[in-house]
């Protein structure tokens, strides 16, 4: 143990000299300065634009209760006469289909800005409307397509992509600067192992590259407060850390088995920029490529085919539906207005929900496609470090497609919470209105269809599992298992018998 | 992985140096040297290699790509051919509920996009041209992809932007670096050859590789799609094959330039390596993303929600009464009626119209200032195509494909003044039909197909985005050409010494 700390401090000595070794250091923390502010100024933007969603249906509600209020205290008003019902705030069949303004938020993750991950483009606050779920499929923020397409500046994209490159630049000279100076033949004569050498400044440098990197990092976004200072902001701080040290540990591997196997610092530089380029562009993407191969997405327009004929047929079968509408609910079947002439606005919501049933089979068939691509990656993702270390930073900021799968399941129960508490509604009110037509001009009366309970509409709830703290996925494993593999041949080709063979081939004398 | 200098050590030129001109001593050194370095290459294991691996990845990711657009092109000509026909099979119907109904139109894929898909994965495929509202297009492709497939997707302008320059430094760096190290720099310049014809000479060897990794890619795309029979959505589809394919050739030139000045310059190959190394991921990873980044800071565009909520607040605005009072009044005057009721003309499609005008003013508005900052945004994006020939080939390349945001933004105007021209057309008909015996004219197969298809055509490409990013890469071009000119006859000199 006392040789292996000589060797660290001696290594470490020699590195403090490198002026390039501090120049890359320096220029990759102040990309990942530029990253964080760039995800720190996304979550806060997006937290922003939520609030406001919020608040605008808050304030819609209120006012829309207000004008309720004075609608039916002054009827005889012209603006009152004059009142169209379907964009009426004070009748359901305005309010219900037009009017009422819902959102749901996704709540921020503590360590949201620490990589944005998919949540450019899956938002983080939707539309709701009763009727049906276009709104929150159609819901994208306004983001410049170059800005998608190209991806973000973040801190997740500087960790992911170019710390492996200052990395693999720290470590091409371990070993293979030994050699070529004929150092390590001493070393080797006063009885250190080779292996020791390689483990040695590897382990030097690679942790302190790495806890100087994470330190400097740290500093700003604890400083201006880019995750809370609070339990939850630590906790995703040090998950973040915690990712960040084994991706490096996997990073240092491939140096270490690199190292162990090129002579020259040369051979190394070429071998490592050549392991970056395979490791963390060609497999992830090759990894993608293949998953979607496999279990290829069903296609959007006939998807819009079938949803076009489905509209046109629930269209043609209009009456049936309304028929078996009331079979299923003969509590709000019309006394004596006769099916085929019951009035759009009654029946749209049920007209909705067979619409739905009618295009269910298009949307489990992506749905399915799906799934069976996220069940394909999770098995096969061991193959590509890079994308187990992207699905964890992603993981841990609360931006990944699972949580974001979840968050739609509660808005689609909100949804349909809507839609439940807006039919009982409407029908009760046709069947007031049947029993006692509205006389007034607008055709809003109460009883009947007048609205003014907009207090009872129902408001979204957040699931207690999406302001659970992300946890770093188990797949992260895999790291530890590539690390330990390609170290353990690092070993084997350091060992006396294996390098004396070596050595034999390049010099047969 | 540097030439071998001994063909050029036999020279035809040394012993009647002086008795022919510069220019042909010139050529007949670049000869020489580029005759010299092919053979080398062609012979070296680790060319082979990186090469192969280049042409595999290129082909993989053209045959993934082309897929991908034959199936999308096929799909969006059958979707328009099924909506056009639904459009006219609808039935007699109220020409107003016809306006409802709406048709969707579909963006047209072009052939280039299997190389280039630009932004077409961020961007809906189709909008919905109904009454009374600019809808926003629909079904962005990225949003059904896992999260892993954007990491960086494997598509042939990543492996002509990103990988084939990468092969290139891989095969290059060691042009000159190497013979410095190995001191054989003065045996090279002891040939008399100019340094400058070889550095061109090793330059365009580099040039062929990177080409020879780009061409299967091209010829394997060009046979997966000629399969695809779809109509072609340009007028000038040579000029942008020409545009596009000059500015992957001046990129791949301006890449072997590079790597030769920057090789002539270093020290060592590991010097050399670095700084190549840096070059690349400041051009092809930092700045295009520090461009858009900063286009972004630069030119703010409004959240989704205050957007959306200020439009409906708009739109939901009362009508002035006296600004109606007044188009009320004009109208019964030019009929000569003092009532609507004795109107010649149906009221509600004059006032449908009133309403429609309405509604495009504020879509004008609102639309027009958002896509104004897209656009603003994609200015300054490109102009990071100056200090970065991968953002100049991206946005030139992109926009002769046609999937660059410009020609988007473009589809999206044409489209909404094709909603126009539909709620145009049946608001007259409601119009000139007024109501007969009580009963409501109703429009039929006839008014339905008097709407001209939507048979999109792409504008002229001068008139969208003019030729800034190809004269970005000619004049970055002519900077490595004087880079490499400089540092070569530098090396001459120091070779001496």
């Amino acid at each position: 143990m006392k040789h292996w700390l000589i060797l660290i401090r001696f290594d470490l000595i020699t590195q403090l000299r490198e002026r390039g070794t501090w120049l890359m250091l320096g220029v990759v923390v102040v990309m990942a300065w530029f990253g964080v502010w760039q995800g720190s100024s996304f979550t806060r933007e997006a937290s922003v634009a939520a609030a406001s969603a919020l608040t605008q249906a808050d304030t819609a509600r209120a006012a829309a209760k207000q004008y309720a209020t004075g609608f039916f205290a002054n009827p005889e008003t012209e603006e009152a006469k004059a009142a169209r019902s379907f964009r009426n705030v004070a009748d359901i069949r305005g309010y219900a289909f037009r009017e009422h303004i819902a959102f749901a938020a996704k709540p921020v993750a503590a360590g949201a800005a620490l990589s944005i991950g998919q949540s450019d483009i899956l938002p983080v606050y939707v539309r709701v409307r009763a009727e049906s779920m276009d709104s929150v499929r159609f819901s994208n923020e306004i983001e410049h397509p170059k800005r998608l397409q190209v991806g973000r500046f973040d801190l997740m994209f500087v960790v992911l992509y170019l710390w492996p490159l200052v990395l693999l630049s720290l470590a091409i000279s371990v070993l293979t600067n030994d050699r070529e100076t004929k150092r390590l033949d001493l070393l080797r004569l006063q009885g250190v192992k080779t292996v020791s050498v390689l483990m040695a400044q590897l382990v030097g440098r690679v942790s302190a590259a790495t806890a100087i990197f994470i330190v400097l990092v740290t500093i700003p976004i604890l400083t201006f407060g880019v995750v809370p200072r609070d339990a939850s902001g630590v906790g995703a701080l040090l998950q973040w850390a915690g990712v960040t040290v084994v991706l490096s540990l996997f990073w240092a591997s491939v140096a270490g088995l690199i190292c162990a196997v090129c002579k020259t610092r040369a051979n190394a530089a070429f071998a490592s920029f050549g392991a970056w380029v395979v490791v963390a562009l060609v497999l992830p993407q090759l990894l993608a490529a293949t998953v979607a191969g496999i279990s290829p997405m069903p296609s959007r327009e006939m998807y819009l085919l079938k949803m076009r004929e489905a509209v046109d047929k629930t269209n043609a079968d209009r009456v049936k539906l309304i028929e078996r509408f009331y079979d299923q609910h003969p509590e709000w079947r019309p006394l004596t207005t006769p099916l085929d002439k019951v009035a759009t606005p009654v029946v749209r919501l049920a007209r909705a929900a067979a619409l739905e049933t009618s295009i269910a089979d298009a949307d489990a068939e992506f749905a399915t496609a799906r799934s069976k691509q996220s069940h394909l990656l999770s098995s096969l993702q061991w193959l590509s470090p890079v994308t187990v270390t992207h699905s964890a930073y992603a993981q841990i900021a609360g931006n990944d497609a699972a949580r974001h799968d979840l968050f739609l399941s509660e808005v689609r129960q909100y949804q349909l919470q809507l839609r439940a508490f807006f039919q009982a509604r409407l029908q009760q009110a046709a069947l007031a209105e049947e029993a006692n037509p509205c006389k007034h001009p607008s055709t809003t009366c109460l009883p009947g269809f007048g609205f003014t309970d907009h207090d009872e509409v129902p408001r979204s709830a957040i699931a207690p599992a999406l302001r659970a703290a992300p946890v770093i996925p188990a797949a992260l494993l895999w790291l530890f298992a590539w690390a330990g593999l390609l170290l353990l041949l690092a070993g084997i080709v350091v060992t006396p018998g294996a390098m004396r063979r070596s050595e034999a081939r390049v010099l047969p004398t | 992985m540097q030439a071998n200098s001994n063909d050029t050590t036999l020279p035809p030129w040394q012993n009647s140096a002086s008795k022919i001109s510069n220019s042909s001593r010139w050529w007949s050194a670049y000869r020489g040297a580029f005759h010299a370095d092919w053979i080398e290459r062609a012979r070296d294991w680790r060319v082979k290699l990186v090469v192969s691996l280049g042409l595999l990845l290129a082909i993989l990711s053209a045959i993934f790509t082309a897929n991908e657009v034959r199936d999308t092109m096929a799909d969006r000509a059958v979707a328009k051919q099924v909506e056009e026909k639904r459009w006219a099979g609808q039935g007699k119907k109220n020409a107003h509920s016809a306006a409802h109904y709406g048709i969707y139109v579909f963006k047209p894929v072009t052939v280039l996009a299997a190389i280039e898909p630009g932004i077409e994965r961020y961007v809906g495929s189709t909008v919905w041209l109904e009454a009374h509202k600019q809808n926003e297009f629909a079904y962005r492709p990225a949003n059904d992809q896992l999260g892993a497939a954007r990491q960086m997707p494997l598509t042939p302008a990543f492996v002509l932007q990103v990988l084939a320059p990468l092969a290139m430094i891989f095969l290059g760096f060691g042009l000159f670096a190497a013979e410095r190290e190995r001191g054989t720099l003065r045996s090279l310049r002891m040939t008399a050859a100019p340094l400058a014809a070889i550095g061109a000479a090793r330059a365009t060897t580099l040039f062929l590789a990177g080409v020879i990794i780009a061409l299967p890619a091209a010829i394997a795309v060009a046979i997966v799609l000629m399969l695809s029979q779809t109509a072609n959505p340009f007028t000038d589809g040579a000029l942008r094959l020409g545009v596009f394919t000059a500015s992957y050739t001046l990129y791949l030139a301006i890449w072997a330039l590079t790597i030769a000045a920057i090789s002539a310059w270093a020290k060592t190959t590991r010097l050399a390596l670095a700084i190549l190394v840096a070059i690349w991921v400041t051009w092809t990873l930092v700045l295009p993303r520090a461009a858009v980044e900063l286009a972004e800071v630069a030119y703010q565009l409004p959240s989704a929600q205050s957007f959306r909520e200020n439009l409906e607040r708009t739109l939901g605005e009362p009508h002035d009464p006296v600004e109606d009072a007044k188009q009320k009044a004009a109208i019964l005057a030019q009929y000569g009626v003092t009532d609507i009721k004795d109107l010649p003309v149906n009221w509600n499609g004059i006032n449908m119209a009133r309403g429609e005008a309405r509604g495009d003013k504020i879509f004008d508005q609102f639309y027009g200032e958002l896509l104004a900052g897209f656009s603003k945004q994609s200015r300054m994006m490109s102009n990071f195509g100056w200090v970065s020939p991968a953002i100049a080939v991206g946005s030139a390349a992109s926009a002769a494909a046609a999937s660059d945001t410009a020609h988007h933004l473009r589809f999206i105007q044409d489209a909404e003044t094709h909603r126009r021209v539909i709620q145009t057309k049946l608001n007259d008909f409601i119009t000139a039909n007024p109501d007969r015996d009580g009963k409501r004219v109703d429009g039929d197969e006839a008014l339905w197909r008097s709407i001209p298809p939507f048979n999109y055509q792409f504008p002229p490409l001068q008139t969208m985005t003019g030729l800034n990013n190809v004269a970005q890469l000619i004049v970055l071009l002519l900077v490595a050409m004087l880079a490499l000119y400089w540092r070569c006859n530098r090396l001459a000199r120091e070779a001496w010494v």
